[in-house]
């Protein structure tokens, strides 16, 4: 079947939320081990 | 002096602050903010359709992108130093913002959708009044602006979305180099590289898109009319879903190359190279000059 047009194209959503998960990962893991910011959200 | 990768990564993580702390305070001010950012990225539209119609492709074919790029760099340097919100470059601010523990996921998919909605209506607004006016009513501006429209409708899936990605990982490259130096001249040098990159380099944004592509549309009756009686043009309409020549099919693959151009090759990027030892030395100062200015005021 022919994607190129259609809003389903599955490689590029799977692209989208395959990097979506990535960042989220990376993201939260630098979040844990970094925590930067942490004093001033705890006041 | 430009600042250091931490002191700059610090400063784009005040500016997301900045941004999401007026959604919280101010959520109307926000979305105005964000409907005069979409207008100012379609001022820029709006000069390169005027300046690169008529120019003949078999002079020089990239020279209407030089010309495009030329008028409409000065877009984001308006934005940024209004303080006005564009959401690409907030989506690379308030990535750095939460991997900086200044804001939640949640409160950044809020900021997005929110800069989103105020952009489209700016965009709109903006480019359904320029499209009422006479000077776009003349023969070469109605063909360049279906030109345009056809070629960024007509493309693929992916040209559209590989085209997203390459557009903010240039823009946003720039408008995070905004925070990197002190200067105004610096400032706005490197601002307008970023627009001079995306429409001399043919990539797609979403918000220039919404309305680039809906002034087309809005004079699709007029443009029919001015070629119904010519022989050597097969009228081609476009149409607002999805499918071939519709906004919709660019929108959405724009949108999505757009999401991941900013955070994934320019916030993550610059994140990941700054040392976060050195940035965790900035909060510990600052907490530190927040206890000495409170005491200072206990004091007085």
């Amino acid at each position: 079947m022919n994607f190129d047009y259609s809003p389903f194209n599955p490689v590029i959503w799977g692209v989208f939320i395959a990097v979506w998960v990535f960042i989220w990962i990376v993201g939260n893991a630098y979040r844990k081990k970094y925590r930067l910011n942490d004093e001033d959200r705890q006041g | 002096m430009p600042l250091n990768s931490e002191e700059h990564l610090f400063e784009v993580a005040n500016m997301c602050d900045k941004k999401w702390g007026m959604l919280k305070e101010r959520p109307l001010a926000f979305l105005i903010s964000a409907f005069a950012g979409g207008a100012f990225v379609c001022f820029g539209a709006m000069l390169a359709l005027s300046v690169s119609a008529g120019v003949p492709q078999n002079l020089a074919p990239g020279l209407a992108n030089l010309l495009m790029g030329l008028v409409f760099m000065f877009s984001l340097v308006i934005i940024m130093f209004s303080g006005m919100t564009l959401v690409t470059a907030d989506m690379a601010y308030g990535l750095v913002g939460v991997f900086q523990n200044r804001i939640s996921w949640g409160q950044f998919v809020l900021g997005v959708f929110v800069g989103y909605v105020g952009n489209f209506i700016g965009s709109m607004t903006f480019m359904w009044i320029m499209s009422k006016g006479g000077g776009y009513h003349a023969f070469p501006w109605l063909m360049r602006a279906h030109d345009i429209g056809l070629a960024k409708t007509g493309e693929t899936a992916m040209e559209i979305f590989v085209m997203g990605i390459i557009c903010t990982w240039t823009l946003q490259s720039a408008a995070i180099l905004f925070m990197k130096t002190n200067d105004d001249m610096s400032k706005i040098m490197l601002t307008a590289y970023g627009p001079l990159a995306f429409v001399a380099g043919m990539n797609e944004h979403c918000i220039a898109n919404i309305g680039f592509l809906a002034v087309p549309l809005f004079q699709q009756d007029l443009w029919l009319e001015a070629v119904s009686g010519m022989d050597n043009v097969t009228p081609v309409l476009m149409h607002w879903g999805f499918g071939r020549f519709g906004w919709a099919h660019n929108q959405l693959f724009t949108v999505m190359g757009n999401v991941i151009g900013g955070t994934l090759f320019v916030a993550v990027v610059f994140q990941l190279v700054a040392d976060p030892l050195k940035l965790k030395d900035l909060y510990r100062k600052r907490r530190v000059q927040f206890v000495a200015d409170e005491m200072s005021k206990e004091v007085r």
